[in-house]
């Protein structure tokens, strides 16, 4: 109890003193996550548009399909991911694994059902009536799209914000084609999980503050555009 | 050439007819009004007309075009037509966004926009509404709005769906005189679809009536005067519409069985047949006058209605007869119910149709 | 709109383009080359690494050493994928193997302590004067057999260096490990880090085997006491192992070369023979550059 009491107190010191290790750690985090996030975003947008937009055959095995791998396991993505970046795997001359580069990678993969089911979910809240109007307001195909995902655009967000807490509060991915390199691949949650087998309660503690404020912070967000 | 033509138009959804062989045309500057009970595929029509619905058969040309081209020609002739909805929605944003945005996709910015818009909203009323939050508005006023984004782009023609179906009075007589000035003012072509006989009659140049297959197309006071069949005469309201069996006379004459009595009528149809007499044309009295009427009938009263300036009576004369008479003659002939009294009607006002 | 929805298009193509150059350029089109070193994590958790490479970064600014922590058995796995350029590890056996099969060019032995039979300070099973690490678990083993509610024993289970170690011990007291030992019910395996597994471990007043350094860094957080901290079973030396160039042409010989050098050069050797002494009051590691193997 005594330690755990200590360790909240240290890591506060930590906070409110902005470590540099825990400033480093958290601005890579925030770094790497947002960046698979927006690189995700550009991806499973369009796509969950053109699933939404399209009738093809199997259409409605695909949505089953995205929705399963809403809980797609990291340590799967993980493992995949370290497969195909691994210097004898088919990216492996890229030489990503080991690097933010590779968890980015890796990260998106993982975040990109989720974009791409909430993006179909926000498109379907938009009224049937929308695509009427614009159309016979004179809208081209292309106008009428971008129109229903103007008029979904908070949803879309949140789909997006969505993908960033996956992003973000994932472990399986960072460790395994991270690998936890001090200051260049170490992020919050591996932090966490190996940092303490080290004895560095304190810091594990005050990651774990700044994640949970984060988490806390999106789920704000999302609250706030859930409202709109 | 008429501005829009349709042509043995149906369509089916599944396998389930909504319209069958429609065949309209429609001229420059005039309003037709669409009139049909809810269902009857007025908002089909509509929605086909607009170029959002594929025909399952038959030919629209608009402007002498045929729609049926490529999806860019769709495009390019919905920009010609403007549709207000029966259940307006509006896009996220201000007044003035919902209806710049049809001046917005054809390439216009808010800035060269802005004049014409607000002149707009001034015509109709809603000056100083451009920066509201659409969303905020009431059903009359988001009317209002719908009619402005589809009038802002100047179309040929206008489709109204129910204009005025879900408003309050006041609101609707609001957008009929903003459709009337349209028409006199600046000779807007419309269809107007409503289920509201009245309406339509008030708003047109001419009707028609709607349902599945168009029964009757015609100035209104035609229509009202001389329905063509049963569904037209029940739909706008005509009174004493009677079976039977119609036989030559002489003198240009038709008789008419009506099972418990029989009418002379002029009109040279034979065979199983309606026949309607408007109550106003049916004269009534407590003994036989003198008159050129060659169908006269005592009868019994049934039934005594007040409906305001005027007394409704259901007189029995072997069929029932409904007749309208002033509330002075009422009291002057001290009618009650089981009166004896005298009909009479003339051969030209019994209207026939099969 | 036509313009807007462009400029629109345009500013996510331009968007797009730099993140996913920051992204590639953050990864692989480093300024500096990059020397990456899959090592166990008894030795990463003890903190030497980041002297060494503080030390090392100085000399070689140019070089960025990045460590990837791991079990022994997963670190030698990174090596023979040729995902890493040298390996520092400490289980002789697979080392020679990794060797033989081509994978390593060589074996350097750059500094050695010993394992500690770690256990509750009341001893249930009498291994207090023992001599030797068989000894001492066959005491274990027999009293965890007879009561397994107060011996217990817990294991790392992860293929690591001193999982191996540990399973050696047990097969030198003459029984079979598999069948004697694993999945008795006095015998726990974690799963888990040198330093989860001494927590397990005290929580449940078992004995364990760990490295002396993460021993020393969790002794103030824990009740057990070491009873053998010597002898020729508890010996664990740590080695370097440069990857094979021939076989991955990937991997960074230039700078691995200069890595080795540097640990076993006298400035390394230093550093490692006086790491501990300030944090834990006593050295963690003995530096064995230039000398022949220990053998006790």
């Amino acid at each position: 109890m005594n330690e755990i009491v200590n360790g909240f107190f240290q890591a506060i010191n930590l906070i409110v003193t902005l470590n540099p290790e825990v400033m480093e750690i958290t601005l890579r985090t925030l770094e790497i996550s947002l960046s698979s996030t927006f690189l995700g975003t550009l991806i499973a947008v369009p796509l969950g548009g053109l699933i939404y937009f399209r009738n093809f055959k199997g259409k409605r095995s695909v949505m089953n399909l995205i929705q399963t791998l809403y809980s797609l396991p990291t340590v799967l993505v993980g493992l995949l991911v370290f497969l195909l970046l691994s210097y004898q795997g088919p990216l492996g001359g890229l030489n990503l694994l080991f690097t933010p580069g590779g968890m980015i990678i890796g990260q998106t993969i993982l975040i990109l059902p989720i974009i791409i089911g909430f993006t179909i979910t926000a498109l379907k809240g938009v009224k049937g009536e929308i695509k009427d109007l614009s159309m016979s307001l004179g809208a081209s195909e292309f106008q009428t799209i971008y129109t229903i995902m103007r008029e979904a655009k908070y949803a879309l967000l949140g789909a997006v914000i969505l993908g960033f807490g996956r992003a973000i509060s994932e472990v399986g991915v960072a460790l395994m084609i991270g690998g936890n390199i001090r200051g260049f691949t170490r992020v919050i949650t591996t932090t966490m999980s190996l940092e303490t087998s080290k004895g560095n309660i304190e810091l594990s503690i005050a990651l774990g503050i700044i994640l949970l404020t984060i988490a806390l912070i999106i789920n704000l967000l999302l609250n706030q555009i859930q409202e709109k | 050439m008429p501005l829009l033509e349709i042509k043995n138009l149906s369509k089916n959804y599944e396998d389930k007819p909504i319209l069958e062989n429609i065949t309209l045309s429609i001229e420059k500057g005039t309003i037709m009004g669409i009139i049909g009970p809810t269902g009857c595929g007025k908002t089909t029509l509509l929605r086909i007309i607009d170029l959002l619905e594929h025909p399952s058969s038959g030919k629209i040309l608009f402007d002498g075009l045929d729609t049926s081209k490529s999806k860019k020609d769709r495009m390019e002739i919905r920009r010609r037509i403007g549709m207000v909805f029966q259940n307006p929605v509006v896009f996220n944003g201000t007044v003035f966004d919902n209806i710049h945005y049809g001046l917005n996709i054809r390439g216009q910015d808010k800035k060269s926009s802005r004049h014409k818009i607000l002149e707009l909203l001034k015509s109709l009323g809603l000056e100083g509404y451009e920066d509201q939050d659409a969303s905020t508005l009431s059903g009359g006023e988001t009317q209002r709005i719908s009619l402005a984004r589809a009038l802002i782009t100047q179309p040929d023609i206008l489709l109204l769906d129910e204009p005025t179906a879900n408003l309050d009075p006041v609101s609707t007589e609001k957008i009929e005189a903003i459709i009337e000035d349209l028409h006199q003012k600046k000779q807007t072509t419309m269809i107007i679809a409503t289920h509201n006989l009245m309406q339509g009659q008030r708003l047109s140049d001419e009707i028609a009536i709607l349902n599945k297959k168009i029964h009757q197309i015609g100035k209104p006071e035609e229509i009202f005067r001389t329905p063509k069949n049963k569904f037209v005469a029940d739909f706008v309201g005509m009174e004493n519409v009677i079976r039977g069996k119609a036989k030559k006379a002489d003198h240009d004459l038709t008789l008419i069985n009506l099972g418990g009595i029989v009418i002379y009528s002029s009109t040279p149809l034979e065979g199983g047949v309606y026949a309607s007499i408007r109550p106003e044309d049916i004269t009534v009295s407590n003994m036989k006058v003198r008159t050129s009427a060659l169908n006269e009938f005592k009868g019994t009263v049934r039934e005594i209605k007040d409906i305001g300036t005027l007394i409704n009576l259901k007189v029995d004369l072997g069929e029932i007869f409904t007749v309208y008479m002033t509330k002075k003659s009422f009291l002057d002939l001290k009618i009650t119910i089981g009166s004896q009294v005298w009909l009479q009607f003339k051969a030209s006002a019994v209207h026939v149709f099969k | 709109m036509k313009r807007n929805t462009k400029i629109l298009v345009l500013a996510v193509v331009i968007i797009a383009i730099i993140a996913v150059a920051a992204a590639a350029l953050s990864g692989y089109g480093q300024p500096t080359q990059v020397l990456k070193i899959s090592t166990t994590t008894s030795l990463d958790d003890t903190g030497l690494l980041t002297v060494l490479e503080a030390a090392f970064e100085k000399k070689y600014p140019n070089i960025d050493v990045q460590f990837i922590a791991a079990g022994t058995g997963q670190a030698l796995e990174y090596g023979k994928k040729g995902d890493v350029d040298e390996v520092m590890v400490h289980s002789k056996k697979q080392e020679e193997q990794f060797i033989a099969d081509g994978y390593g060019t060589q074996r350097y032995p750059f500094a050695y302590n010993y394992f500690y039979i770690v256990g509750p300070a009341d001893d249930p099973a009498k291994i207090n004067g023992t001599t030797n690490a068989t000894q001492a678990f066959n005491k274990i083993m027999t009293a965890g057999t007879a009561d397994p509610n107060t011996v217990k024993f817990v294991s790392r289970g992860d293929n690591s260096g001193t999982n191996t170690r540990e399973i050696t011990i047990w097969n030198s007291t003459g029984v079979n490990y598999n069948n004697s030992v694993r999945g008795q019910p006095w015998y726990i395996e974690s799963g888990k880090g040198m330093g989860d597994t001494l927590v397990i471990a005290d929580q449940k007043s078992a004995y364990t085997l760990s490295d002396s350094g993460t021993y020393l860094a969790y002794k103030d957080k824990i009740k057990l006491v070491p009873f053998l901290t010597q002898g020729k079973d508890l010996l664990n030396v740590y080695s370097l192992i440069p990857i094979n160039s021939t076989k991955f042409p990937n991997v960074n010989t230039a700078a691995a070369t200069k890595w080795t050098d540097f640990v076993l050069s006298t400035e390394g050797q230093t550093i490692i023979g006086e790491y501990g002494k300030d944090k834990y009051g006593q050295q963690l590691f003995v530096p064995i550059a230039g000398k022949p193997e220990p053998t006790s």
